[in-house]
């Protein structure tokens, strides 16, 4: 009985057989290292939060909208029609708005 | 004198069984190396009930023991390697037919020890099946450690008969 167990102690430890089921599956390896995952902080308030500004509910009329608004008017007041005077006079008040930007 | 007495005739048949048996391993694990290398992996069809398929064994007999832990690798291969050793010293001990069996077992041993040091796993490529029923992947150590194992049973139960 001790002779036969030592045989398939043996068997067991000598052979190198493998199940063909284990060798055909995809094995997941296991290369995730949980030490070299660095945690990050906790998020954090920046310094100063309250006293940063707020945004102003009132804004200003940009010039943009402003040269918007006085060419929607020049249009509506000749109705397509522009003479040539108030073809001048709005693109000397176009002229006059960017000067007026480009100094500011 | 001395030496006279150590190798005699008994004494080369022994060596050059254990010599074939490590070269026939050896021979048929570098072909089907060599074979899948320009196969790209695939399995080679051979017969209804036998296909070539190259896996690589980390572990002991039936895949156990696998682990990529090399250190458990190592621990394991030294166990393999003395109980070749035992397997050596039982077979100077031992005569007959009970020696050949031990030779047997030794040489399929040897064969598999020189991949686990060379490869650092086993080459098991002999894939027998009978439709989806897939027998245990082995190699031709494996065959002779099985023949011998099996000699060594019939042994052991005709000296209880006797």
């Amino acid at each position: 009985m001790k002779n036969f167990l030592l045989i398939i102690f043996t068997l067991i430890f000598l052979t190198a057989c493998q199940a063909s089921k284990e060798a055909f599956s995809i094995k997941k390896k296991d290369d995730s290292d949980q030490f070299l995952v660095k945690k990050k902080n906790p998020l954090v308030q920046p310094p100063n939060f309250n006293e940063l500004p707020r945004p102003d509910n009132q804004t200003k009329n940009e010039p943009d909208d402003e040269i918007f608004e006085l060419t929607i008017k020049s249009q509506n007041s000749s109705s397509g029609n522009i003479t040539n005077n108030e073809y001048d006079s709005l693109e000397n008040s176009v002229l006059n708005k960017i000067k007026k930007n480009e100094f500011n | 004198m001395i030496l006279k007495k150590y190798f005699n005739k008994k004494f080369y048949l022994n060596s050059s069984i254990v010599f074939v048996i490590f070269f026939l391993d050896r021979i048929t694990k570098k072909i089907v190396i060599d074979l899948f290398q320009g196969n790209f992996g695939q399995e080679i069809y051979l017969s209804k009930y036998i296909n070539i398929n190259l896996i690589w064994n980390q572990g002991i007999a039936f895949g156990l023991m696998t682990s990529n832990d090399v250190i458990f690798y190592n621990i394991l291969t030294t166990i393999i390697v003395l109980i070749t050793l035992l397997v050596f010293w039982m077979m100077l001990k031992s005569e007959n037919s009970e020696r050949y069996g031990f030779l047997i077992i030794f040489a399929g041993s040897l064969g598999n020890i020189y991949d686990r040091l060379y490869y650092n796993a086993v080459p098991d490529f002999i894939d027998l099946h009978v439709e989806n029923f897939h027998w245990f992947i082995f190699n031709v150590a494996d065959i002779f450690i099985t023949i011998g194992v099996i000699l060594l049973i019939f042994k052991e139960f005709s000296i209880k008969k006797k």
